[in-house]
């Protein structure tokens, strides 16, 4: 099987659907011609600098460039994860850096190492990066949510920490029912899409490897190979979250660190 | 000598203010002691201190001649207990809120004794249905006493109450004072308490010395 190959011209073709948000935001006044022209640019232009960055690792086939392109997409994708979160702690860099870091090698590792154990070098781009970017894509809301929600709820039910923690219980007994429910929320997503994929969507990487020719089939196995990862990346690395902020935010006298939890600043 | 406080010391992490300075304290069993100082004057961080729940830039607390630190804070808790003027209740009915310690490490060897705790619940004006309400349907009043039963139920050895009474109305106030004397006098040379009120007739009827309190330092003793 063979792909049809895009010409410029053929994605300006596409580009120019773009229309049809301009017209929708200029008749009904949205005001959104600005961030759509924007989110146009940054669309383009990101993914043919991607596009560079990638044909150039590719062609050098490396593996020590393979693996700075692995360390920068994990900063990033660490970075993401906790940039928006709502409160601040010392720590929290290290510990969403860490947890994302740690859970997407140890997946993308086995994944290389094992489960494709029959490719020619383990950090062939063509298999490295892209599986990479999948489970760092989806562990990143694992943690984002996991580290949003304890956050979020410890400053809202301190009352109720200290009132366990008054009453004789260790930090881990007072923090339990928020880390349950963290980790529990972090995981929600991935659950929720391993419930409906194929049925609600195709997902994206089984969509570019039919429009690349692969037999479905084909494509299907290593959809569900990816789920897993991403799946098992995804516990990981909430969990990891989880456990390394609550290390912050409780010391080891059995004290919440209420005054650690600082609010962004706007 | 029960319990020791030795040269505390606390500084707010943000804005550098001294909260607490170079605070020492003794408590020896049978002793009532009240708390008094203005608003803000650091009455609820000391006894926060007391019970460690804020970390101290300085200074110990020791229990019966041992100095309490990381893994021995728990149980000294379970024995050490703060009560907060708003007393927060997560559980879903009042029963669950009172039997929610013992599912602690610290209390694994204690059992609720669920005819005394209805016995003080009589005394409190309180009936049996009291047990079963939402704790979410709970008033500031009705929080207090659920948070003074549970306290009890665990059996403490020293109670620090924190305006721990401030919602009552005065015949209930009364009672929930009788509650914590009777408990005192089931260990009379063992048990102590440190009150902090608002209200000077409160602290004179409960008290048999007064510590006083101003910017975080202790100002001196009257009896």
């Amino acid at each position: 099987m063979s792909y049809y190959p895009l010409s410029y011209f053929d994605v300006a073709l596409a580009a120019a659907l773009i229309l049809i948000n301009a017209i929708v935001s200029i008749a009904l006044r949205l005001r959104m011609e600005r961030s759509l022209f924007l989110a146009s640019v940054r669309t383009t232009v990101q993914l043919l600098l991607v596009g560079f960055v990638l044909q150039w690792v590719f062609a050098v086939d490396q593996w020590y460039v393979v693996v700075a392109m692995l360390l920068v997409m994990t900063l990033v994708a660490g970075y993401t994860a906790a940039a928006r979160n709502e409160r601040r702690f010392d720590g929290m860099w290290i510990s969403t850096l860490l947890s994302m870091g740690i859970s997407s090698w140890i997946i993308t590792a086995y994944a290389l190492l094992v489960v494709l154990r029959g490719i020619d070098q383990w950090y062939q781009p063509q298999y490295a990066i892209p599986l990479m970017g999948m489970v760092l894509g989806n562990t990143l809301n694992g943690i984002s949510v996991g580290l949003g929600t304890l956050t979020s709820e410890l400053a809202l039910r301190r009352g109720e920490i200290d009132g366990a923690l008054t009453l004789g219980a260790t930090r881990y007994e007072a923090a339990l029912p928020i880390l349950r429910q963290a980790i529990r929320l972090g995981m929600t997503p991935i659950i929720n899409s391993m419930m409906v994929v194929g049925l609600v969507s195709l997902p994206g990487m089984m969509t570019g490897q039919l429009l690349s020719g692969t037999s479905p089939i084909e494509a299907v196995k290593y959809q569900i190979m990816i789920m897993f990862l991403v799946a098992s990346a995804t516990a990981l690395g909430t969990v990891g979250v989880v456990a390394l902020s609550y290390l912050h935010l409780f010391s080891g006298d059995h004290q919440f660190l209420f005054y650690a939890l600082q609010k962004k600043k706007a | 000598m029960l319990l020791e406080v030795n040269h505390i010391s606390r500084r707010d992490r943000r804005t550098q203010e001294q909260l607490l300075e170079g605070i020492s304290l003794a408590v020896t069993g049978g002793e009532r002691v009240a708390l008094r100082g203005r608003s803000g004057s650091g009455k609820s961080l000391l006894l926060r201190a007391i019970a460690l729940l804020d970390p101290l830039d300085q200074g110990t607390v020791t229990w019966r001649g041992e100095n309490v630190s990381g893994t021995a804070v728990p149980e000294f808790r379970s024995r050490v207990v703060y009560l907060p003027q708003q007393a927060l209740v997560a559980e879903d009915t009042v029963e669950e809120a009172l039997q929610r310690p013992f599912l602690y490490r610290s209390n694994r060897t204690k059992t609720f004794d669920a005819a005394q705790t209805l016995e003080r619940l009589k005394q409190l004006g309180r009936s049996h249905s009291f047990l079963e309400k939402q704790t979410s349907d709970l008033s500031g009043g009705e929080k207090q006493i659920t948070a003074l039963l549970r306290a009890l139920a665990i059996g403490p050895t020293v109670l620090l109450l924190d305006e721990a009474t401030s919602a009552l109305d005065i015949e209930t106030t009364l009672a929930a004072e009788g509650l914590i004397d009777s408990w005192q006098r089931g260990k009379i040379d063992e048990r102590a308490c440190v009150w902090v009120s608002h209200d000077t007739a409160q602290s004179e009827r409960v008290a048999q010395r007064t510590l006083h309190i101003e910017a975080g330092r202790l100002q001196g003793e009257t009896s």
